[in-house]
This record gives structure tokens, C-alpha cells and sequence, in this order.
């Protein structure tokens, strides 16, 4: 019975009807109440006139009888007026007050006002008027209340059927026009939302209902497309409208389970633009946007309908391409792909030539579910990459125990940091011309319990993939200057050491902060550390690099540029270097007796630096004969095997005290340094 | 206080003796039109002159067209003094102050007279019976209804005795004066009608209409001859010069001379009166004991009374006529 209640006291219609009743009913009691009044002021004004019409007749008829001393008359008009039901009392008075007639009416019974009329009986004779008496006759209103009271019970009636009427009609009407509608609505939400569905509801009226049904379809089909639009943006991506990793891996699933009942293959491309990172550190985030969106569409271009072309995120790309017959299918596909994006591209002011690498896995022979397949394809990028760029690579097992390996390398790289497993090896560098020791450079090795010394190309790329090779750098440098400090302190005199800078150590402000924080604390004159930075380094950021090497230079760093001229070695450029030393790259060095070419080349480099002022190193001096020509060219210092190969502290000690003593004991033979070096 | 008191008592009897000494510079004499207003007032000229003569006072006739007329100028005194008939006389006395002093003798020497039923001559209607038989065929003439004989007399006599009413029996019912009566029976306008018997010997002496045309249906008991009335207020010595007057007119009496007595009866005659003999309230008694008679039939033949009130109103008729009979032994 409460839930009832409290279920109609929530409907519209109640509460409409529940507003409008009490009106109503004070407007049907005004009502009834005013005609009532009006009902009681006109009744009154009838009985009024009924006595003013029976007073006037009856003293009319009174006159003659009376005047004729006509009793039984009299007495029998006065036994009449007994019965006029409104009368109250009747009686003539002669003129000198006595009572003639009296007579009361017969039902007098509830009344509650009276109504007296007085009428003076005249006899008109041709001698003059007689006054023959004075009729006195007294209404009472008891019909009327009786009459009112039968009417008010009628009215009443009446009203309250009306009311009953007028209260169902309404009633009806707002069910009708505005419950129901509203309930249709509110069915129609309710079943949309556990649906999930976006019905549209039907509706005709034109009215306010209709109104509001109407900007509620509006609302479903938007939200519809709202809806459509949120699941687009989740499964694709914002820049290139491409299907993103979430909707890729959705239809790799449905391909795998189609491709494994229709026993077919499935290829799977991991595309990366080669040297991506320098277009978006050289262009900008903005063009690097542009160029992302070119390579999509080209990708896109080289391929069937029916592939799947994802941005896996950055500058990587993810195609699908099912129903492969043979590896071979999936080659040409890499191969268009490939030659499509290596169309230069008009990017701003710049026309670019960029490269793409592609790693292919196959299902089922390199992955059954989805993410061995992106595993797979993503490995097979890696060593396409590693392969040398713009070439696509198949997967095969192997890679994968490579990748094992590096990450295991990663892994205990970064233990032997902190268990000291690396160490420092020292090639020296020679004066050619007096033999004498210029310096020496820090190479680093690693040696790992129950594997021996592993050497630096095994582990530095690794490396420098990461910040891993910052703390590699740091611990170099660390043990550079402790070494240049010692060999102060034990009396061998001021040898500087050379130390091999990353790329990645050499970027911003705080590194070079950092390199000059520590040779300071270590007590090291900065012209003892030599920072070594190849070309590729330099010409990564040539905005920024000159201004990090000058800091260091002006801190009174040397700096030498490492294998130069295995580059596009711009000399232009170069000169606005603040550096201190040329190492000549060991691929020069190598052919310099046979080849022509490379020996004006280096003579080139050498007077070059001379004209500059530089200090110059040949690298990777092998044999006497190199040695000679260099010397003949007038180049200042070598380095190599034939010289000095990396050794360990221990040995790079020996090796300096039996120079010190041979240079002390023969002082003849200093001056001859291809005798010394033999 | 005494002295005060003895203003006080002057006082009174000044304004009682002012009232009661008013000068009667003027009388008025009230007669009922009979017959037309200016032949009763021709009739009544000669003796209302020889009155105003003998009293010295201005006698003014004053006729009525009814009972009631005559009644209620007394009533209010307008009339001092009034020739009446019985009936309307009960009136006078009752309610306007009046008493009977005189009454008129017939001139056949009868103090009487009676009502009469007539119809006309050549009707085919032969007795009583045949009226009542017939009645609803035919229209009735009545009197006044202070009239004794025009009214009264048939009511009591002829129909509260059978127990109907007039204006249900008969066709229809007209009022007129006896005259009129007369006039409308002679022409057929009624076919009966009541009326004085004096009157039909005054119409027949006068030698108007055919009297001889009528017949005689029914003849009531005696009825006292009409009384002269005077109001009680007229001063007693007035009232002694009236009343010798009156019993003086048309009466030998000591130094009378022969040729006035005569002109005196030559008047009368032509009021068909012989002379007043005096007279009192109790010539009323009969008249009013046939009226209680009529009013106790009337209130036992009604049917629209409850019995308690018509025992109440019988008692009180009863008691009534009781009075009359102890007023008649008296």
C-alpha cells in the first residue's frame, strides 16, 4: 500500500492532478458558495415579493368584508392564509388597536428571519375614504431555508459529479498528453541504456512532447557519433587515421584464427624510418609530424586493400598482410614499401631522402599468437638495422638468442660498473719524430667473471642505447684522472690521457658540467684529459656541439676529433671548432704506401691541421713504411700496433719506466726513433 | 400637593365637559339608498327639514349605498344619528357606538315586516320546493349582506335550515339593492330573489314597475320595523329633543294643528312609515338570535373546521345566545 502511494505520489499525472485538485475544489466551493448567496439574495427577494403580492391581494379582498361587518368571510380568509406556507402571522387591527382577525401559519416550524408588511384597509365611498382596519402580515423564511437546503444538497451532488468528472477528464488528459509520452520516453532511455542501443523513438505530436522526443533522438544520434568517434580514436591513431597497436593486435587475432583454419601464412612488416630522430631533432617535432604522415600514406599507397597498416608509435609502423603464399611474397611486399618511402620528400624547404627498415616474422612459422609475432618482426627490425638501414630483414631463431644476449649484456653491464669487473687498457702515442711518449689512450674492457675480457665493440653499441653508456663514460673518466693524478704523484710526470666521449654523453649543458665537476675534484689539470669525440658526434648537433666544446676548451680541456676522414669530414666547418687535435682515421693510415689518393688525402689533412695549428695523430699505424710516410709528411704523432698495442696498467708501467730508463741510459738512441720503435 | 391635586381634577373636568359639550352646530343623518340615493333623500327631505327646525340644528342626509356605509359613518362619526334596518343596526350598536331609540310602525299598523321570495309572475316555478329543486338552473338575488331581509332572513330560514349555501346550490348569485332586486326579477335578469315586503308595498303605492307581475314564493317571520339609531355621544338633551321629535311626527298630539298633523302623514306615507314608536337595543334580540342560529348551522354544516374549533366556536355561539335569552327576560 506505501510502495502504491509513494509510487503515485512520484508519477506526473498525480502530481499534476494533486495540484490542480485543491484549486479546483476551492474554486468549485467558491462557486457553490457565491451561487448560494445569490441563490439566498433571490429567493429572499421573491419571498419579498410574494408577501408585498399576498398582502396587496389579500387586503384587497380584506377591505369588503370588513367594511361590511362580514365575519365568516373574514374568518374564512384568515383559516386560508393558515396555510400559505411562509406565513408566520396574519392579523387585522381596527383603528383603534383592537384585534379583528389573527390567524398563524401552520408551518412555522425552523425558521430564522421575518418579514413584516403593513397594509392600511381603505374603503373608498363617495363621502370618503373609511380606514376599515390595518392588515399585519409576517413572513418567515423557513420554506426557503428548507428549498435552500434540498438545492444545496442537489448542488452539492452535482458538483461533486462535476467535480468527479472534471477531475477524470483531467486526470485522463494528462495521462494522456504528458504521462504517457513522458513514460514512452523514459521506456525508451531505460531500454537504450541496457541495450545499448540508440533506438530513435517514434513520435508524432507536434507539442512541447513532441519537441522534447525530437531533441532526444537529436541526443541518441549524436551521442551515436560520439560514440563512433570515441571507438575510432581508441583504435586508431590521431596523426595518420591509422589503426593503432589496440586495433592491430585485434585483427592480427582474427587472422591468426583464419589464417590457422584456412592453413595460410600471414606476414607481419615492423617498419622504422632509418635516422628518424635526426630529421625530428634537425626539422622539428612539427615537419617530423609531416614526414610520419607522408611515409603513412606511401605505406599505405604500396599496399592491397584488404592489409592493415598500424603506427605502432613513433616512427614505427606494424602491416599486416595476410594470405601470403611464400617469404618471397612478403619480400616484395619490404621491397615496394621500401622503395616507395625512399622517394625524396619535399618537407618544407628541405627535400629529404629517408630509408626505412622492415623486420618480417611469418605466421605460423615464426609465432603462433600475436605477440610473438610483433616480438619476432620486431627483432628481425633490430637486425636489419644492425645489417646496415634501408633493407628489410627476415626472423630467424638466432636473432633471438642474440637479443637474449643483449639483454643479458645490458643486465651485467650495468653489475660490473658497480663490482669494478671493467678495467682500462692504455695505447700510447708517440712523437715520430723524437720517439717520445705524447700520451696515451683509454680504452676500456670489460672482464666478466667466466667469460675472460670481452672487447669494447661487444658491449659498447649495447650500451649506448641507452643512458647505460653515460655511467660507462663517467667510470672512464673517473679512472682516467685518478691514473693521471697517481703517475704525478709516483714521479712519471704529466701524461695526458685520452678518453672516448659517446654521443649520448655529449648533449646537453649538464654532461659537460658534470665531466668538468669531476676533473676538478679529482685535482687534474684539464689539459691532461683529452675528450675524444668522433665526427658523427660533432655533426649530430652542430648548433650546439661548438658551444660544448668550447666550454670544455675554455676550462683548458683538449679535444680531439676521433677517426677523422671516415666521414663527410667538413673542414669548413671544422675550422670553427675549438679543437686542439686531428686523429687521422686508421682506414687512411692503412693504405697510405699504396695508395696514392689516400696519401694526399692524409698530406692534405696534415698540412690542413698545421695551417690550423692542430695537433695531429695518425691512427692504426701498422709497419715502418706507414710510419715513414707519415713522418715524411710531416704528421707530429702515430698511434698503433706497430708502435704501442693497448695494454694493461701494470704492463703501460713497465713499458713507460723502460722508456724512461732507455731515454735515460742512451740518450743516442732518442734521437733516432725509428730505431726506438723497432 | 393638594392644591396641585385640585389643579389636576380641574383640569380633567374641563377637558371632560369641553368633549362632551361640543357645540352639534351640525347633524348628519345617515339613510340607506332603498331605493335611488335622490329619491330616499327626496322622501326624507320634509321630515329632516321639520327636525332641523325643531332642533335648531343643521340636519344634513347622508344616504349610503350600503349598510356598511351608514355603519361606518357612525363608526366614525361623521353620522350622529341613522334610519337603519335590523341587521345592520346590530352593527351600529356593536361596533360604532350606537343605540336604538325609535322604529318605524308600518302603515298598516304592523310593527313588522318580512322578507320575501319572489319570482316572477309568469315563472314557472311554483313553490319553495321548485326552487330548491331547480336550483342550479337558476340565478338568486340577494340583498345587502347587513340586509335583514335581503340576507339574513334567507339564510337562516331558507338555506342554513336546509343546510346549503346559496352560491353553491344556485347557478349564480347576484347582489344588488332590494330595488334592484325587484327590477331584476320583473325583467328576467334572476330568477328569484329576496327582498323587504315593505319595500314591494312602497314600489307598489309608488306605482312603479308591474308589482302585479310578482309572486309571493316564500314569507318570512315578522321582522321588527327598522330602528332609528343615534350615536351614544350626542348630549343627552339632544337626544330628549330627537327622541320627542320623532314619537311626536305624524302623531296627534296637544297643539298640533290638523293641517300639519296631516302634512306630517302625508310624509311619512311617502316613506311608507305610519309613525316611530320608541324603541330600544332589545328590538335587536330576535335578529341577532337568527343570526347566531345562521352562524351555529354554518359552523356545523362546514366542513373545513376541525372539531375542536368548531366545538370551541359553538360553545361560544351557545353562550352567546345564552346572553340574548337572559337579555330578553330582563
Amino acid at each position: 500500500m506505501r510502495h502504491v502511494v509513494l509510487r503515485l505520489r512520484r508519477r506526473i499525472g498525480s502530481k499534476l492532478l494533486m495540484a490542480v485538485i485543491p484549486g479546483m475544489l476551492v474554486g468549485t466551493i467558491a462557486m457553490f458558495l457565491a451561487f448560494q448567496q445569490y441563490g439566498h439574495r433571490e429567493r429572499i427577494i421573491e419571498l419579498n415579493l410574494r408577501l408585498d403580492s399576498f398582502a396587496v391581494s389579500q387586503a384587497a379582498t380584506l377591505v369588503r368584508p370588513l367594511w361590511e361587518f362580514d365575519a365568516a368571510t373574514v374568518d374564512r380568509a384568515f383559516r386560508g392564509f393558515a396555510d400559505v406556507p411562509e406565513l408566520l402571522t396574519a392579523e387585522v387591527r381596527s383603528a383603534d388597536g383592537a384585534v379583528m382577525a389573527a390567524t398563524r401559519g401552520h408551518d412555522t416550524a425552523d425558521y430564522s428571519k421575518t418579514f413584516i408588511r403593513e397594509k392600511q384597509l381603505i374603503q373608498h365611498s363617495p363621502d370618503g375614504d373609511y380606514n376599515v382596519g390595518r392588515l399585519v402580515v409576517v413572513f418567515h423564511d423557513g420554506l426557503v431555508r428548507r428549498e435552500e437546503a434540498q438545492e444545496r444538497l442537489a448542488a452539492l451532488l452535482v458538483l461533486a459529479g462535476a467535480f468527479v468528472l472534471i477531475a477524470t477528464a483531467t486526470s485522463l488528459a494528462v495521462r494522456r498528453m504528458v504521462a504517457l509520452p513522458l513514460r514512452r520516453l523514459r521506456d525508451s532511455l531505460h531500454q537504450n541504456a541496457a541495450a545499448k542501443t540508440r533506438e530513435p523513438l517514434v513520435w508524432e505530436g507536434e507539442d512541447e512532447v513532441g519537441e522534447v522526443v525530437h531533441a532526444y533522438n537529436q541526443l541518441l544520434s549524436e551521442i551515436d557519433q560520439h560514440t563512433r568517434d570515441i571507438h575510432h580514436l581508441a583504435y586508431h591513431d590521431a596523426l595518420t587515421d591509422l589503426p593503432n597497436q589496440r586495433l592491430l593486435e585485434d585483427r592480427l587475432n582474427h587472422a591468426i584464427v583464419v589464417a590457422e583454419r584456412q592453413r595460410r601464412s600471414i606476414a607481419l612488416l615492423f617498419l622504422d624510418i632509418d635516422n628518424f630522430k635526426v630529421v625530428n631533432d634537425t626539422l622539428g617535432h612539427k615537419l617530423g609530424d609531416e614526414l610520419i604522415k607522408v611515409v603513412a600514406q606511401r605505406i599505405c599507397g604500396a599496399l592491397r586493400m584488404m592489409d592493415t597498416v598500424a603506427r605502432w608509435g613513433g616512427d614505427e609502423f606494424v602491416i599486416l598482410v595476410e594470405s601470403v603464399a611464400s617469404p618471397g611474397e612478403a619480400a616484395s611486399v619490404c621491397e615496394k614499401i621500401i622503395e616507395a618511402v625512399g622517394v625524396p620528400i619535399s618537407l618544407g624547404n628541405n627535400l629529404l631522402r629517408i630509408g626505412a627498415s622492415v623486420g618480417i616474422s611469418l605466421y605460423p612459422e615464426d609465432g603462433a599468437d600475436v605477440t610473438t609475432l610483433i616480438k619476432s618482426a620486431d627483432l628481425a627490425l633490430f637486425e636489419a638495422k644492425g645489417r646496415g638501414r634501408n633493407a628489410f630483414h627476415f626472423y630467424d631463431p638466432a636473432m633471438n638468442t642474440r637479443a637474449l644476449r643483449r639483454l643479458d649484456v645490458e643486465t651485467a653491464l650495468r653489475q660490473a660498473i658497480q663490482t669494478n669487473q671493467l678495467e682500462l687498457h692504455y695505447q700510447p702515442k708517440l712523437d715520430i719524430a723524437s720517439g717520445r711518449l705524447a700520451g696515451v689512450e683509454a680504452l676500456i674492457r670489460w672482464r666478466r667473471p667466466g667469460e675472460g675480457l670481452i672487447p669494447p665493440d661487444e658491449f659498447i653499441p649495447l650500451a649506448e642505447e641507452s643512458d647505460l653508456i653515460i655511467a660507462v663514460g663517467t667510470w672512464v673518466l673517473r679512472q682516467a684522472c685518478a691514473q693521471v693524478r697517481r703517475w704525478r704523484e709516483d714521479g712519471l710526470g704529466d701524461i695526458q690521457i685520452a678518453v672516448n666521449m659517446s654521443a649520448r654523453h655529449f648533449r646537453q649543458a649538464k654532461d659537460v658540467d658534470d665531466i668538468i665537476a669531476i676533473v676538478a675534484g679529482a685535482g687534474v689539470p684539464p689539459r691532461l684529459i683529452e675528450i675524444e669525440l668522433t665526427e658523427g658526434t660533432v655533426m649530430n648537433d652542430p648548433e650546439r656541439a661548438p658551444e660544448l666544446m668550447r666550454r670544455l676548451r675554455d676550462h683548458g680541456f683538449c679535444i680531439a676529433i676521433d677517426d677523422f676522414g671516415s666521414g663527410y669530414s667538413n673542414l669548413g666547418y671544422l675550422r670553427r671548432l675549438p679543437v686542439t687535435t686531428l686523429k687521422i682515421d686508421r682506414s687512411l693510415v692503412t693504405d697510405i704506401e699504396h695508395h696514392d689518393d689516400n696519401a694526399q688525402i692524409i698530406r692534405a689533412i696534415i698540412a690542413m691541421g698545421a695551417a690550423l695549428g692542430l695537433e695531429m695523430v695518425a691512427e692504426g699505424v701498422e709497419n715502418e713504411g706507414q710510419l715513414a710516410v707519415l713522418a715524411k709528411f710531416g704528421c707530429a704523432n702515430a698511434q698503433g700496433f706497430h708502435l704501442a698495442r693497448p695494454m694493461p696498467l701494470v704492463d703501460l708501467e713497465r713499458y713507460l719506466l723502460d722508456k724512461h730508463c732507455r731515454a735515460a741510459s742512451c740518450r743516442r738512441d732518442a734521437l733516432a726513433p725509428a730505431g726506438v720503435l723497432a | 400637593m393638594r392644591r396641585l391635586l385640585g389643579l389636576c381634577a380641574l383640569l380633567v373636568s374641563l377637558v371632560g365637559t369641553a368633549a362632551q359639550a361640543e357645540p352639534a352646530a351640525v347633524l348628519h343623518f345617515g339613510l340607506l339608498a332603498v331605493r335611488s340615493a335622490d329619491q330616499v333623500e327626496a322622501d326624507w327631505a320634509p321630515v329632516l327639514g321639520a327636525l332641523e327646525r325643531r332642533l335648531g340644528v343643521k340636519v344634513i342626509p347622508h344616504v349610503s349605498h350600503d349598510y356598511a356605509g351608514v355603519v361606518w359613518a357612525l363608526r366614525e362619526g361623521r353620522d350622529q344619528l341613522a334610519w337603519l334596518g335590523n341587521l345592520s343596526a346590530i352593527e351600529a350598536v356593536d361596533k360604532a357606538g350606537c343605540h336604538v331609540f325609535a322604529r318605524k310602525v308600518y302603515p298598516s299598523g304592523v310593527s313588522g315586516y318580512s322578507s320575501l321570495l319572489i319570482t316572477a309572475a309568469g315563472s314557472k316555478l311554483a313553490s319553495l320546493d321548485d326552487v330548491f329543486a331547480r336550483a342550479g338552473d337558476l340565478t338568486y338575488g340577494r340583498g345587502d349582506t347587513n340586509s335583514t331581509s335581503g340576507t339574513l332572513m334567507p339564510s337562516y330560514y331558507l338555506f342554513s335550515a336546509r343546510q346549503v349555501e346559496p352560491h353553491r346550490i344556485f347557478k349564480r348569485v347576484v347582489r344588488a339593492s332590494h330595488e334592484e332586486n325587484v327590477r331584476a326579477v320583473l325583467d328576467g335578469r334572476v330568477d328569484v330573489a329576496s327582498v323587504a315586503s315593505d319595500l314591494l308595498d312602497t314600489i307598489a303605492r309608488d306605482g312603479k314597475g308591474g308589482v302585479r307581475s310578482l309572486r309571493v314564493l316564500w314569507r318570512s317571520p315578522l321582522i321588527p320595523g327598522d330602528p332609528l339609531v343615534w350615536r351614544n355621544d350626542l348630549s343627552e338633551g339632544l337626544k330628549r329633543q330627537v327622541r320627542e321629535f320623532f314619537l311626536d311626527y305624524g302623531v296627534e298630539s296637544r297643539g298640533k294643528a290638523a293641517g300639519r298633523l296631516a302634512e306630517e302623514q302625508a310624509h311619512l306615507a311617502r316613506l311608507n312609515i305610519l309613525r316611530f314608536d320608541a324603541s330600544d337595543d332589545g328590538q335587536l334580540l330576535p335578529v341577532r338570535r337568527v343570526e347566531l342560529f345562521k352562524d351555529r348551522l354554518q359552523i356545523e354544516a362546514s366542513g373545513d373546521l376541525t372539531a375542536e374549533e368548531r366545538g370551541r366556536r359553538l360553545d361560544d355561539i351557545d353562550g352567546r345566545l345564552a346572553a340574548l335569552s337572559d337579555r330578553g327576560r330582563q
